[in-house]
């Protein structure tokens, strides 16, 4: 337990803070005078004095936008992890430990990011052709 | 890996994930054909799926795993086996099933064909991946596309909320789910260093735990523990099984089966993986296994607990699904007490993915064949034999199957688990689960008694059958007989 008591000084400051907000609320709320009037339960200073009620449907078409960000976005990302390493100059072709060739290496990755991309494009022809491109 | 290693792609990996490509690409063309052909092109839609489904399947059989041991592929982040052939060769067979099952009740839903077809096969691809996966990524990503294509195909109706209720269900408690999963997975990563499967039992049977977090064993035992909790999500085990008979009951009926047989299947067999990650860490605490035992008896209780009173098929089916996957955990068990049960307990739970599948998707298959009627109460079945003998006899024989009557595969299957217990002297356990499995045939029989000793309702009619439709129900039949009385024709 003795490596506790240099905390117990940490353990005061909080009950004491947190007894302070709250003896001081509490005397607000307790000893304060409430007069109510309309101009009180409007918005503060910069808030727009609201009109309507809250219950209305709100259009979600920034959702489609959303979507489609994300096929790009996942796009981009492979696309510069990939270029960044396409050339093999990071590896060490001739040190015997690979079983392949820098010209192998590269016809793969060419390969591989072409079914990726081909892939991601069947995708935007999707959302093209179903009208999720359009604003309306 | 030793640096040596390094390869690039090769045909003996694509030839084994073939079955997988032919699928992804079967797909991507149902996707291309329901985009650009307007209207006469949606009959085909079912034609090509089944084409390319039928095609991964001859694929699959002829080119795939070739009864050694097993194979590896890719960099060791699949793993083919026996029980991964015939797992695949199940989820196969049951999406062409519910494939063949499903036209007339998408017209009849007015259920968005393309994408539904779409999304079945995709479903079908990560189910297929899932199975073999042998590296902590690979599975939670197929994991992963299985989930969202099903929460969409449980969506899939729209405009009925029920099925919309449904499909926010399944996505939140799914999501949770896959939540404690990958928690699990990051602790176990946490404490051994790897990820695949391979490296993880090496250093598990070496005893000295690597890893950033200095091999504190407290967190691999928490982080099989996590997995347990999301792997019991997706397979319903109690006390994780909530959402089941709501998504069931919600979800269309074709997708309902694809959701209790084929994402079931495929969660095992991935399961059955991680499980032999556990067996081969010597210092398993017992807490681990006294979890899997009580999750096995509470899943069996609860099971037929829940379906003694539903009144609607789909959640009765559900219900009986949770007490059959606690079914799937005993061999598990035996194998934690005794484990040279090993290869006993695979077999077994081998051949169970096959009953299990057969006689749940013939289930499904009638309601589906039914339409709307088929997901309606259990009333709605009273004298159905007067109505359609070829429906009313196919779900009597899928639910006397799921009792575990004699000739057929659920006996053969439930017996087989039983042995393992028995074998390693579990007898409380095969007791329990012995006496559960007689307690069930009260409400499976309930709607056998139903269909042949009730008289149909006065406005019903005889009910029609499409073509595709007897076909499917008739492969199902003969497999329920079939594979009951030829056992070594599957393991």
């Amino acid at each position: 337990m003795e490596h506790l008591i240099p905390y117990i000084a940490i353990g005061m400051i909080l009950v004491f803070a947190a007894g302070f907000a709250v003896v001081n609320s509490l005397l607000g709320t307790l000893i304060g005078p409430t007069k109510d009037n309309p101009a009180k339960r409007l918005a503060y200073e910069s808030g727009m004095v609201p009109t309507g009620e809250a219950n209305v449907r709100i259009p979600i078409k920034f959702y489609m936008v959303g979507l489609l960000f994300l096929i790009f976005d996942i796009e981009t990302i492979f696309l510069l992890a990939w270029a960044v390493v396409f050339k093999g100059n990071q590896i060490d072709f001739a040190s015997g430990n690979v079983g392949f060739t820098q010209t192998q290496f590269q016809h793969y990755g060419f390969f591989a990011m072409a079914v990726f991309i081909g892939v991601l494009m069947l995708a935007e022809i999707y959302a093209w052709k179903k009208g999720g491109f359009e604003w309306s | 890996m030793e640096p040596n290693s390094i390869t690039l792609i090769n045909s003996h990996d694509l030839a084994l994930v073939a079955p997988a490509i032919v699928l992804g690409v079967s797909a991507l063309i149902v996707l291309l054909v329901d985009l650009f052909s307007m209207k006469l092109g949606r009959s085909v839609l079912p034609l090509l799926t089944l084409g390319g489904l039928g095609l991964a399947l001859i694929v699959h059989v002829t080119t795939g795993y070739r009864g050694a041991e097993f194979e590896i592929a890719f960099d060791g982040c699949l793993r083919f086996d026996r029980m991964t052939y015939i797992a695949q060769i199940v989820i196969l067979s049951l999406t062409l099933f519910l494939t063949l099952v499903s036209p007339l009740y998408l017209i009849r839903r007015r259920i968005p064909r393309g994408e539904y077809y779409v999304l079945i096969m995709f479903a079908a691809l990560a189910m297929m991946v899932l199975s073999a996966s042998n590296e902590l990524l690979t599975l939670f990503i197929n994991l992963e596309l299985l989930s969202f294509c099903l929460y969409i195909l449980t969506g899939i109706e729209q405009g009925n909320l029920r099925s919309t209720e449904a499909a926010f269900k399944y996505f939140t408690i799914g999501s949770y789910a896959a939540a404690f999963l990958l928690f699990g997975m990051t602790m176990v990563y946490g404490a051994t260093g790897a990820t695949h499967f391979d490296e993880i039992r090496v250093i598990l049977a070496s005893g000295s735990l690597g890893g950033a977090l200095g091999g504190n064993s407290l967190f691999l035992a928490g982080g099989f523990a996590l997995m347990l909790v999301g792997f019991g999500f997706k397979l319903t085990l109690a006390p994780f099984h909530m959402y089941a008979p709501d998504v069931y009951a919600g979800a269309p009926t074709p997708v309902a089966g694809l959701i209790a047989t084929g994402s079931k299947v495929a969660a095992v067999t991935a399961f059955f993986a991680i499980f032999e990650l556990m067996i081969a860490w010597g210092d398993l605490p017992a807490g681990v296994y006294y979890a899997l035992y009580g999750v096995v008896v509470l899943s069996i209780i609860f099971g037929n607990l829940g379906a003694l009173v539903q009144p609607n098929i789909k959640r009765l089916l559900a219900y009986s699904g949770v007490s059959h996957s606690g079914y799937f955990m005993i061999p598990l068990l035996a194998v934690m007490t005794s484990p040279e049960l090993m290869d006993k307990a695979e077999l077994a739970v081998t051949y169970y993915l096959l009953a299990y599948g057969v006689m749940t998707v013939l289930a499904f298959g009638v309601a589906t064949t039914l339409g709307p009627e088929g997901e309606r109460d259990i009333d709605r079945y009273a004298g159905l034999a007067r109505r359609s003998p070829v429906l009313a006899a196919a779900m009597a024989l899928a639910l006397l199957s799921m009792t575990g009557v004699p000739i057929t595969v659920g006996f053969v299957g439930k017996f087989r688990l039983f042995a393992v217990a028995v074998d390693a002297g579990l007898y409380p356990l095969a007791i329990f689960a012995l006496l559960a499995s007689v307690a069930s045939a009260y409400y499976y029989l309930r709607v056998v008694v139903k269909m042949y000793m009730e008289e149909p309702p006065a406005e019903a009619e005889p009910i029609p059958l499409e073509g595709s439709n007897a076909l499917a129900l008739l492969a199902g039949v003969v497999c329920i007989f079939l594979f009951a009385v030829l056992p070594a024709l599957v393991v």
